[in-house]
């Protein structure tokens, strides 16, 4: 019974946004109704996500585990973040400085950092397997994509490297357009299947 | 004449003496004892010494009166005389019948079974003989070693068995008593082949002639005796012996090798000639070699040279570290790195988007997308700021939406740097937790009016909005193409601008030729293009920094790239040397 019911609501969420597309005016307020209940769910998922990962360093404090310390330093800046997004607004100077110079500098090192994981990630991959195709490959194509990024060989007064480089250039592109359309293909498949209820993703089988 | 013979040291004594002359040992009584009776004597064997032992030291002192013990038949047969004239003496005073020659009657017999029978003498003199061969074999121990060991090489039963041998012939050196008893395998082999089983040899109930086991080994040794299999072998061992001799026939004999072979020995034989060969097959060869091998491998100086190349990457990677931050501080802070040429090619589309940008009107409405998190602002700021500085005009009406949480601030934050902004009407539509929802809620929010969903500070739908163009500031591809597939299909008339990073830019520029994008600038490189517009930008200074920083990035993974490349070499022969 529980299965019919998911499904005639999938079917029905599924049919209505598709027509929306088709019958905009007869069936926007249907769909803004279906947006707003789509938005406080994953909302409220958020918040009960945050409420858990809160819950857990409340544990780990009261219950002096290991690393209580930054957990207390975790929940005072978020209770100090909450009350201070709760009650001042968006615009207002302070809360913005402090967004901006707090977490656009952690931001950026954690992303300073993941460059460096990545290149020694793309140094173990020959520590691994060695000289394959996998391997030469990737790091033949990262030098490429330096190189040209680099701008050192980008010249108005070499029409050829200009034409080597244009060509080099749209490699990825044909690369992209290929995975574009894999993708566009596969969520056309993916969508029939959950529509015909061969795929059940929302339970059970 | 009777006398009395002293039990103790065989001396003669008077027949009335009571002590003996000799070791003074008590005599009484003996004449009651010495005296057997005639049915006793005709009924049983003498036997008194196999009954007891300890007869023997006196019928050796009196056998010792008449002469030495012969080894050779004459002697034998003496040795019956002796031990005949003995007992005559022993017992000449008893009551048996005389011939006329005065001999006794037992004497008499016995010199009868002598003359029948070899060994008539039973078994004191087989005992003698055995005590004798015992003493010859331990004359011939080193010549009966070799002979054993040529017999074990030749079987294929290596040196253990020879140590084993010499073990043996050790402890029969060291005491014969013991070897009589237990012999050593090359003995009853030879036993064997000679057809005479241990008991029997014990017993010496065998017939001893000149066949001996020395004559034997020696008519062996001169080849005039020829080797016969062992009776009753294992047959698996046989079969064993004969795959194993098959790797020596291949190489060494075209007709195959034989159970045992024929050696030729002469007086000039070395104990190399004498080594045990062992037939070796491949595989056992192959551990071998794998074990001397590792061996070796574990006695070389592997380890310091592991410990030197540990050091020698330490101190590249701290010189290569300091390279690094010093090129990258130089041309930061200094302006060190020299200008490469640089073309400013532009990017795809770049007229386009350039003469879309240059035809917005002085009171025209915008909408600007966040969809890019706080880490990329620097760079989403380096792309964006020059064309939103040619774009926007003082005046304009720009409505913001995020997706991300901090959009809003970053894109007011971004604002701020762009000339004549300071009468911009910033609308903040609010922050919707994914770009599919907000997309979608844009479009459709013009029928319905605010609702639980709305862009907050809306008061009319986007879709009634007269936007002049949409920009798309985002570091997401997933993102960047929801916004592009829902704007681009529910406000078609709209052109849309994508501002994003330089990972993001190869898989959103196939909108741009597809059309649904008017123009697409990415990272730095596309800056640079921008500078050209006359932005009030420290380009060339972040340029020639990113081109150090890229030089140094393609210079590192290079080096890295052979280390690793040796260090996994290393890994491979290790990994190679562990599973052999």
């Amino acid at each position: 019974m529980r299965s019919i019911l998911a499904i005639i609501i999938l079917l029905s969420v599924a049919l209505i946004t598709l027509g929306g597309y088709l019958f905009e005016d007869f069936l926007a307020p249907i769909l803004v109704l279906i947006v707003d209940w789509g938005l406080l769910i994953l909302g409220t998922t958020l918040l009960m996500g945050i409420g858990y990962l809160q819950k857990t360093h409340i544990q780990r404090l009261f219950q002096s585990q290991k690393g209580a310390f930054l957990s207390a330093v975790i929940l005072l800046t978020f209770s100090f973040t909450l009350i201070s997004g709760l009650i001042l607004p968006l615009q207002n100077e302070f809360f913005s400085q402090l967004i901006l110079n707090i977490q656009v500098p952690v931001e950026a090192s954690l992303l300073a950092v993941l460059a460096v994981v990545m290149f020694s990630a793309s140094l173990r991959i020959i520590h691994t397997q060695g000289v394959n195709l996998l391997s030469i490959s990737f790091l033949i194509s990262a030098l490429i994509a330096l190189v040209i990024k680099s701008g050192i060989f980008q010249s108005q007064s070499n029409p050829v490297a200009t034409q080597i480089l244009a060509f080099v250039n749209r490699l990825p592109l044909a690369g992209a357009r290929g995975i574009l359309i894999g993708m566009a293909l596969g969520g056309l498949l993916v969508g029939l299947r959950v529509l015909l209820a061969f795929d059940r993703p929302y339970g059970e089988e | 004449m009777e006398s009395l013979i002293c039990p103790n040291c065989g001396a003669e004594n008077e027949p009335t003496a009571k002590r003996c002359k000799e070791c003074n040992a008590l005599l009484v009584g003996l004449h009651k004892e010495n005296k057997p009776s005639t049915d006793d004597l005709k009924g049983k064997d003498i036997n008194f010494l196999a009954n007891n032992d300890q007869d023997l030291p006196g019928l050796l002192h009196a056998l010792k009166q008449d002469g030495d013990i012969t080894t050779d038949g004459g002697g034998v047969a003496g040795e019956g005389e002796g031990y005949a004239s003995r007992e005559d003496e022993a017992f000449g005073d008893r009551d048996l019948s005389m011939d006329e020659e005065g001999i006794p009657e037992w004497l008499q017999r016995i010199r009868k079974r002598a003359k029948k029978e070899t060994d008539a003498a039973g078994e004191i003199t087989q005992k003698l003989s055995v005590t004798q061969e015992n003493l010859a074999e331990d004359k011939l121990e080193t010549h009966d070693r070799s002979f054993a060991s040529w017999i074990e090489s030749l079987r294929g039963e290596g040196s253990e068995n020879e140590q084993e041998l010499e073990t043996t012939s050790e402890k029969t050196h060291g005491d014969d008593a013991e070897t009589a008893q237990k012999d050593p395998g090359w003995l009853s082999k030879i036993r064997k082949v000679k057809g005479i089983s241990p008991g029997e040899y014990r017993k010496g109930s065998y017939q001893k002639t000149g066949d001996s086991l020395l004559q034997w080994l020696v008519a062996l040794e001169e080849g005039r005796e020829p080797i016969q299999p062992i009776p009753g072998e294992n047959a698996g061992e046989s079969v064993e012996t004969e795959s194993d001799e098959k790797v020596v026939t291949d190489t060494d004999s075209p007709e195959g090798v034989d159970l045992t072979q024929k050696i030729t020995m002469d007086g000039k034989s070395t104990r190399a000639d004498l080594t045990p060969q062992l037939d070796v097959s491949r595989e056992e060869q192959a551990h071998a070699d794998l074990f001397s091998s590792t061996v070796l491998d574990e006695k070389s100086s592997r380890a310091p040279q592991q410990i030197k190349t540990k050091s020698t990457n330490w101190v590249i990677r701290l010189m290569t570290s300091f390279l690094f931050l010093t090129v990258l501080s130089l041309t930061l802070f200094t302006g060190w790195f020299p200008e490469l040429e640089t073309g400013n090619l532009q990017p795809p589309g770049w007229f386009a988007l350039i003469d879309s940008i240059e035809n917005f009107p002085e009171d025209g409405e915008l909408l600007l997308i966040a969809d890019y998190q706080a880490g990329f602002a620097e760079e989403i700021e380096l792309v964006a700021l020059p064309i939103l500085s040619e774009a926007i005009r003082p005046g304009m009406a720009l409505s913001v939406v995020s997706s991300k949480p901090a959009g809003f601030i970053l894109i007011r934050q971004l604002l701020t740097a762009v000339p004549n902004s300071e009468n911009l009407i910033i609308n903040d539509l609010g922050y919707v937790p994914s770009p599919g929802f907000a997309a979608y809620d844009i479009v459709n929010i013009k029928q319905v009016g605010p609702g639980v969903s709305n862009l907050i500070n809306s008061t009319l739908p986007v879709s009634d909005m007269d936007l002049d163009g949409a920009f798309i500031l985002t570091d997401s591809y997933e993102g960047g193409r929801l916004w592009i597939e829902q704007l681009s299909a529910r406000l078609p008339q709209v052109p849309l601008y994508l501002l994003v990073t330089a990972q993001v830019s190869p898989m959103l520029l196939p909108y741009q030729e597809s059309g649904q994008v008017v123009g697409v600038a990415a990272g730095i490189a596309d800056s640079l293009v921008m500078d050209s517009l006359g932005n009030e930008l420290e380009m060339p200074r972040l340029w020639r920094a990113y081109q150090a920083g890229i030089l140094m990035l393609i210079a590192a993974i290079l080096v890295g790239a052979i280390f690793s490349l040796n260090s996994f070499r290393v890994k491979k022969m290790d990994g190679a040397d562990e599973l052999e």
